[in-house]
């Protein structure tokens, strides 16, 4: 597990459930997130996606518009692609709780790792030339507040902590208010690539269908394709270990505990049974593994 | 210098900006470059540089209660982020978009910060800044004069929904003017004039445990309404069913069960469709009826012919539709609602339509009960008493007085005392005192509204930015925003959630000289020798609020909002409304004394010649009217305005999507981009309200989008003389030669 793209035990991976039916598109997270995390004008870290099938003409004088709202952000993905594509090891996991950081202070702004997610959740911070994305408002957390987006939604659609926990505090809620349980929860992923994104949606959500295959910048293909095995076969055994020596340094550099997920569990959701996961959301994040190709990345 | 001569436009608002360099005096104005940064609440990570201070928001009339985080110490403490107090019950633990751009107020380059007094023509933007000592003794003086030359009543006072407006409203009484008007007779008046009538008092909703709503002229999931616009989505989620009719697809409307693009201004022939139906078919709770309200036969009788089939041919809506509509709401009753609304400005005989609204609901029997309308419990702070003077030289009444049978008295109405300041009759009123409102973004017809202020002889304004009203004034004072200021104590009703009380405490300190309009009218009570109805501190009128209740100082200081939980429910047990037969007035005693229709009596709205369209007007959740136009974080998501216009109608006219349009009505001319949409009746366009303004400094409003005040009629609502904006018809056309 010292890759740092495999999770840590599901209990503590921090992830949010998010009941996309009430969103109403008001901005407040987009907003709240651009605040607290001080995003540039035209940029942001966090989205709100729409639906519209289109309405039917008005003459028949009674429609159903159908028209669809769901809020996202970076998934921190079980098997990001961010991670991968990225040559300083900027991009980091934080252990205790899977959530994927950029350390401003490592990264190049070589837009490898935008170009590799599949959401389009990063981008290059106009002021600060760097990858910026969603960490679930970290600093934040460290001040024991919930992530803005989560604090500041008008209709409660977002719940944060452990996965479970929230799962489980989302439950209760929805019990509490007479809404409808929670039956499954479900992930948006690209076709073909299983990333294990951390923010489900309850029961359904739409649109479903808009991340795009990972795109690994070009050196990152060489290097794990079968040029790049060759080049490893080629290389010494002395190559190899220092720049295992130099990984581990930067990994180690990265630790800082940043965050405080324990206490965002909801201490009244225990004794609820968390509901199934239809389609194992949940189950799978301790043990995921990519269905394609992608060899050369696990040790 | 005649209206004629000088129709408003932008253009020649910066013509003669250009001519006359100004530039340079408005640089120094706005001395505090364009750039200031949004704070960034990350780059402070120290848990203990980060200082918690209870407030609440100000970004719309809500009030939610809001923990504002801040840094630093002195001139360098900054605020780093708003959020949620989540022990707000009211505001239910939530800030909207609106709430979180309040920190994009600190530091705006538009903020005012110096008293600034005309130089050349009204609008003419030729400004020189004075002392305050200058400005208060100009504006006292020409008060005096104002006073002594048309009587008291020559000055109009103004004050929007503020929690100082209270004072200024004192400093008005204190003086000895009736003149005095708020943005709420642009706005609410019809809805609380009809319920007022109906109910004897205007309830709140407890759309928390209502099971069905149906909800026309109200669109709560974008104009947010605290707590109904949470607890609405709650009852969606839990399986209350949603039925909204609008001439658009609105976001409520999208996340209703049923949406019926009703043709505008026929709500009353569903309403009273709604009546037969449920009268006819004995759906209502007879023994309740009977019990509570007054008037059931003369209704029954008023409904007869009010058919289904009727209501379609007005509305458009099938007549099977509505049958079922009048079904499931008495299924559901007494937790099932028509929605009252708010906004109401809309038609001539609004305040009947919304009767007609209160009379559905008063057959639905959910009145002072759970999932139903809710009756307003009290809760009082103490006050310090004052007793306003009299004045022998006061004509008898306000300067609107008369011109419809029932005013709101306190409110009087706007769009009438323009016409009557434009007239000189009554009598002449000669000044304007304007206090954080602006009638020249929000009042139809704003030509006219220019003209009226062209006529008066002294006008002064109090705001934060330069509004075009603050624009149009010969002296503007700057005020700080709600986060650099102290304020009294206020009550907040909550319908199902309880009312609570909240305060301000100023969390930084405004920029340059603004002072707040507390101290400003005590500053000028004093020089008008009427200080006496200001012989008190802020701090002390706090201190005795602060005596109201026990505990409520303690709790107010630990939770940020204190919360006297009364009983919300039966409130009416054993009580007469308070309506003249002590009943619901389902049928109108008042009305029918005055030789007023006592039931609500439909009038179809003029029809739309082929050529026109029916304008209406609304907005998002990221909107407040002109007051959210210039803030940085807002104009990302509400940037500007387009024309709502279905393709069909667009197909016709030759318009695209994305088109620079030309709207005409009888008032005014705009242009703006054209929003091809089948969220939109054929017959009908739409705007969001709060943009196209004339010159409010250098910021980002100016030149964006088109505005509803420079387009719609000055009709008004025939009862209370509410505005009634929706009356209006423009035609369209593709702008030529546009980019």
């Amino acid at each position: 597990m010292n890759s740092g793209k495999s999770l840590p035990e599901t209990r503590s991976v921090s992830g949010m459930v998010i009941d996309a039916s009430r969103c109403i598109d008001c901005k407040a997270c987009l907003v709240s997130c651009k605040v607290a995390n001080g995003v540039p004008a035209g940029q942001s870290r966090n989205w709100i996606k729409t639906e519209n099938p289109g309405l039917d003409a008005l003459t028949s004088g009674f429609v159903k518009p159908r028209v669809r709202y769901q809020p996202g952000g970076c998934m921190q993905c079980a098997d990001a692609p961010c991670l991968n594509a990225c040559p300083t090891g900027a991009t980091y996991r934080t252990p205790e709780d899977g959530v994927i950081h950029v350390d401003k202070g490592l990264c190049i702004g070589c837009g490898n790792c935008i170009q590799a997610c599949p959401y389009g959740a990063r981008f290059r911070h106009a002021r600060q030339n760097v990858a910026d994305k969603c960490d679930f408002c970290a600093p934040r957390r460290a001040r024991g507040l919930m992530p803005a987006c989560v604090d500041t939604c008008i209709t409660k659609a977002r719940t944060f902590g452990p996965l479970d926990a929230a799962t489980r505090a989302a439950a209760k809620r929805f019990a509490e208010e007479g809404a409808p349980p929670v039956t499954k929860l479900v992930r948006i992923e690209p076709p073909a690539y299983e990333t294990g994104p951390k923010l489900l949606y309850v029961n359904d959500t739409a649109p479903r269908n808009w991340p795009a295959y990972p795109e690994q910048p070009l050196p990152v293909r060489i290097m794990t394709g079968p040029p790049g095995r060759m080049l490893f076969a080629a290389s010494g055994a002395s190559l190899f270990a220092v720049l295992l020596m130099g990984i581990t340094q930067f990994r180690e550099r990265r630790m800082h505990p940043h965050s405080a997920s324990e206490q965002h569990t909801d201490r009244n959701a225990s004794g609820l049974c968390p509901e199934q996961s239809e389609d194992g959301a949940e189950r799978r994040d301790s043990g995921l593994r990519p269905k394609t190709g992608r060899k050369g990345e696990t040790p | 210098m005649s209206a004629k001569h000088h129709r408003l436009s932008r253009r020649a608002f910066l013509k003669s900006a250009a001519a006359t360099g100004i530039a340079a005096v408005a640089a120094e104005v706005h001395a505090r470059g364009k750039d200031a940064p949004i704070p960034d609440a990350s780059e402070v990570t120290d848990p203990k540089a980060y200082e918690n201070v209870f407030t609440a928001c100000d970004m719309c009339f809500n009030r939610c209660a809001v923990i504002a985080r801040v840094n630093g110490e002195g001139q360098d403490r900054k605020i780093l982020k708003l959020d949620p107090n989540p022990k707000c019950s009211k505001s239910r633990g939530m800030l909207c978009a609106r709430g979180n751009a309040g920190v994009a107020l600190i530091n705006s380059p538009d903020r005012l910060t110096r008293p600034l007094l005309r130089t050349g023509p009204r609008g003419g933007n030729l400004w020189r800044p004075i002392s305050w000592e200058e400005a208060l003794d100009r504006t006292a003086q020409a008060m005096r004069e104002i006073g002594a030359r048309y009587s008291r009543c020559g000055m109009l006072f103004t004050a929007g929904a503020d929690t100082q407006s209270r004072f200024v409203h004192r400093f008005a009484e204190a003086y000895g003017s009736f003149n005095i008007t708020s943005h709420e007779s642009l706005c609410l008046l019809s809805v609380n004039r009809a319920f007022m009538d109906t109910f004897g008092e205007v309830p709140q909703v407890d759309l928390l445990h209502c099971d069905h709503i149906v909800m026309l002229g109200a669109n709560r999931f974008e104009s947010l309404v605290m707590p109904d616009s949470a607890d609405l989505m709650q009852a969606v989620r839990r399986g209350a069913k949603l039925v909204v009719l609008d001439p658009r697809c609105t976001k409520t409307a999208e996340a209703a069960a049923e949406w019926h693009a009703i043709r505008p201004g026929t709500d009353l022939a569903f309403l009273l469709a709604l009546c037969r139906v449920i009268l006819e078919e004995d759906l209502y709770d007879r023994a309740w009826i009977e019990s509570n309200t007054h008037g059931l036969e003369a209704l029954r009788a008023h409904v007869a012919s009010c058919t289904p089939a009727w209501a379609e041919q007005e509305t458009g809506i099938k007549a099977a539709h509505i049958v079922r509509a009048a079904r499931e709401l008495a299924a559901a009753a007494p937790r099932a609602v028509v929605y009252p609304g708010r906004r109401s400005s809309d038609y001539e005989d609004s305040t009947q339509i919304r009767r007609g609204f209160a009379v559905v609901n008063a057959l639905l029997a959910n009145f002072d009960r759970p999932g139903g309308l809710m009756s307003t419990p009290a809760v009082k702070l103490r006050d310090i008493p004052f007793e306003a003077p009299w004045f022998d030289d006061n004509p008898a009444d306000r300067v609107d007085a008369g011109r419809v049978p029932l005013l709101f008295n306190d409110e009087g109405s706007f769009v009438l005392t323009r016409d009557a300041v434009l007239s000189g009759q009554p009598y002449p009123v000669k000044g304007w005192f304007i206090y954080k409102t602006n009638p020249m973004g929000t009042a139809p017809d704003r030509e006219k509204t220019a003209a009226m202020m062209r006529s008066l002889d002294f006008i002064v304004s109090v705001d934060i930015m330069m509004s075009d009203t603050a624009f149009m004034s010969d002296i503007v004072l700057p005020a700080p925003c709600y986060l650099e200021r102290d304020d009294p104590l206020f009550v907040l009703q909550g319908g199902p959630a309880g009312p609570c009380i909240l305060t301000r405490n100023r969390v930084v300190p405004p920029p340059g000289e603004c002072r707040p309009v507390f101290d400003v009218v005590k500053a000028l009570a004093g020089k008008l020798d009427i200080g006496n109805a200001f012989d008190f501190t802020l701090h002390e009128l706090r201190e005795r609020q602060l005596e109201s209740f026990p505990g409520l100082k303690t709790t107010l200081e630990e939770d940020g909002v204190f919360e006297p939980s009364p009983a919300l429910y039966g409130l009416k047990k054993g009580r007469p409304y308070k309506t003249p037969s002590g009943r619901i007035e389902l049928y109108s005693t008042l009305y029918q004394q005055k030789g007023l229709d006592p039931l609500p009596v439909y009038t179809p709205p003029a029809a739309v010649p082929a050529d026109s369209f029916v304008l209406v007007a609304g907005r998002t959740a990221c909107i407040t009217q002109t007051q959210s136009q210039n803030n940085r974080l807002l104009a990302e998501f509400a940037g500007t305005n387009t024309l709502w216009i279905h393709p069909a109608a667009a197909a016709r006219l030759g318009i695209g999507n994305g088109d620079e349009v030309t709207v005409r009505s009888s008032v005014g001319t705009e242009h703006l981009r054209a929003e091809l949409t089948k969220g939109i009746r054929p017959d009908t366009v739409y705007m969001h309200s709060g943009f196209g303004a004339l010159a409010s400094g250098p910021g980002l409003a100016a030149g964006t989008g088109a505005s509803i005040a420079a387009l719609f009629e000055s009709a008004y609502d025939a009862l209370c003389g509410n505005a009634a904006l929706h009356t209006t018809r423009v035609t369209v056309q593709r702008r030529e030669g546009a980019a």
